[in-house]
């Protein structure tokens, strides 16, 4: 059993003169959700289609699942499920037609159809044609078709996209609970930080072509310190009294002070009494995804 | 092979190309029956005219409605792909790329075999209506209706894997059916001229209806020869150069 179902090594991929990958190296752990973020354009679905052989890079090597995929490509698409860029499908199918054609490809029985249609609550529709889906609806079922077979690996590109709040929470829930209910790796890519950090376990920033960082999201965000939000009557001369902390003022009252534990935050709001600047309000915020994004951007 | 040939099939399920299927020969035998009927009338028939009915309809059918019909049925089999921008979900299936080709181009040859099929019933089935009607037809059963059928299934082979090449290559249907029209038009011209052989869309209308000496032995020969040939060559370089 390998440790890492996606393992790239100096990856490279450009088209024309436009380098979009360039040496890039990562490694997803097994029964992770691996979110893999950057800005648009940075090169996510590029990877994705790296990762399934719909591009071949120009060099580097990728295992998927410990295997060549150059060499042995069908072997790896059988135990894989994919969703690259937006979901597609036949509109004059049915749905469980549309699963249809995947298992008689990777041959399934066609139980699975019903199946995985009743994992992503698509089970009602019936005769409905996919033509008359709405957004989400082919969202899911797209879903459904990658969840065809169990694969060990899901690759999921940007799969809350244009989802509903409703939808969003649906998927998210859906995409969490995949590693403990059907024992995958799912790696997904995406631009949208709440959701990310929402549901992944594992963040990689993909900039200039290359990760600029990976870990744990539990590391990332959980152990770190936070930032108090202060709402007080002089913003400048609080920031002056706070002499020994970074601050960044928000506004004529709004201050935020980073890098504070909130058993630390005592000590803010007696520097700020001392000084005698008025303390109206003060929130304590844990570090966000957004936050390691951000400065991570700015590094 | 035969996997893929299933999903093909049921990718086809509601759709366009399968109205088709039945509308095209309909249309040649509908046509072909008006002018007869209107012509000289049903109650004068005789059986040259019933012999020249069927003639009509085979010799329109391989010079127009077929070619024609091959680039539609090629640009559409192909073109549902292309539209829906299904390649990226086919080709991240664990599946050959030239297997898929190959199974499209079967579809696709199917199609035009079962259209030729259905013009020869569809005519039978007219002149049976006619005879219904108080029309003196001998018989609705041609003797050569078989071999008719065969020799419009083999002439058209080069002609499919030529459209289908295109098809598959080019994503929209303005491609196919635009050579499918330059071709049939080019048929006018060297049909009747030694440069027949030159052009494949002139072997289904030789093998049927060629007046020169050995034209139709000659024709189907080609037919089949260029046919694999072009169906292998559009297989070896074609099958992994769609953008999925």
């Amino acid at each position: 059993m390998h440790d890492h179902p996606i393992l790239c090594r100096g990856v490279t991929k450009a088209f024309g003169a436009h380098r979009v990958l360039d040496g890039l190296d990562l490694a997803v752990p097994r029964g992770s959700v691996f979110a893999f973020l950057g800005n648009n354009g940075a090169g996510k679905s590029t990877l994705i289609r790296l990762i399934t052989g719909l591009l071949a890079p120009d060099a580097g090597t990728i295992a998927v699942l410990g295997r060549d995929l150059r060499r042995e490509r069908r072997a790896v698409l059988s135990r894989i499920g994919v969703i690259v860029d937006a979901p597609v499908f036949y509109p004059n199918l049915t749905a469980a037609e549309f699963l249809g054609l995947t298992c008689v490809v990777k041959g399934l029985p066609r139980s699975e159809c019903a199946r995985v249609l009743e994992l992503v609550d698509l089970a009602a529709t019936g005769a409905r044609l996919i033509g008359r889906f709405s957004l989400g609806m082919k969202q899911r079922l797209a879903l459904a078709n990658a969840l065809l077979g169990k694969p060990e690996l899901l690759l999921l590109d940007e799969p809350t996209n244009g989802l509903d709040p409703e939808g969003m929470l649906a998927m998210r829930r859906l995409i969490t609970e995949l590693p403990a209910r059907c024992g995958c790796t799912v790696f997904v890519s995406s631009h949208l930080l709440d959701e990310v950090e929402k549901m992944a376990t594992h963040v990689a920033l993909l900039r200039a072509g290359r990760i600029q960082s990976q870990a744990a999201l539990a590391d990332l965000v959980g152990a770190g310190q936070g930032e108090l939000h202060l709402d007080v009557d002089d913003a400048a001369r609080a920031a002056a009294v706070l002499d020994g902390y970074v601050t960044e003022t928000l506004g004529q009252g709004a201050l935020r002070v980073r890098d504070v534990e909130r058993q630390r935050a005592d000590r803010v709001h007696a520097l700020l009494v001392q000084g005698g600047v008025a303390l109206y309000q003060s929130v304590h915020r844990r570090p966000s995804l957004e936050q390691w994004f951000m400065e991570a951007h700015r590094a | 092979m035969l996997s893929l040939l299933r999903i093909e099939l049921v990718k086809i399920r509601r759709s366009l190309a399968l109205g088709m299927l039945f509308a095209i020969p309909a249309i040649v035998v509908v046509f072909n029956a008006l002018v007869l009927t209107r012509r000289v009338g049903l109650a004068h028939l005789t059986p040259e005219q019933v012999r020249s009915f069927w003639m009509m309809n085979v010799t329109l059918w391989a010079f127009f409605m077929q070619p024609l019909f091959i680039a539609l049925i090629t640009g559409l089999l192909n073109g549902q792909e292309h539209r829906n921008q299904t390649w990226r979900m086919m080709f991240t299936l664990p599946l050959s790329p030239v297997r898929l080709y190959l199974a499209k181009w079967l579809v696709a040859f199917g199609f035009v075999a079962c259209a030729s099929a259905l013009l020869l019933i569809m005519a039978g089935g007219v002149l049976a209506l006619l005879t219904a009607l108080g029309a003196p037809v001998a018989q609705v059963w041609h003797a050569q209706l078989p071999q008719l059928f065969g020799k419009l299934a083999l002439g058209c082979l080069p002609v499919v894997a030529l459209q289908h090449a295109l098809a598959w290559r080019v994503p929209n249907l303005v491609a196919p059916l635009a050579l499918g029209v330059v071709a049939t038009m080019m048929v006018t011209q060297t049909a009747s001229s030694q440069y027949w052989v030159w052009l494949p869309w002139d072997y289904a209308l030789m093998a049927v209806a060629g007046s020169m000496p050995g034209a139709a032995a000659s024709a189907l020969w080609l037919a089949g020869a260029t046919g694999i040939v072009f169906t292998a060559l559009g297989a070896a370089f074609f099958a992994r150069a769609v953008r999925a």
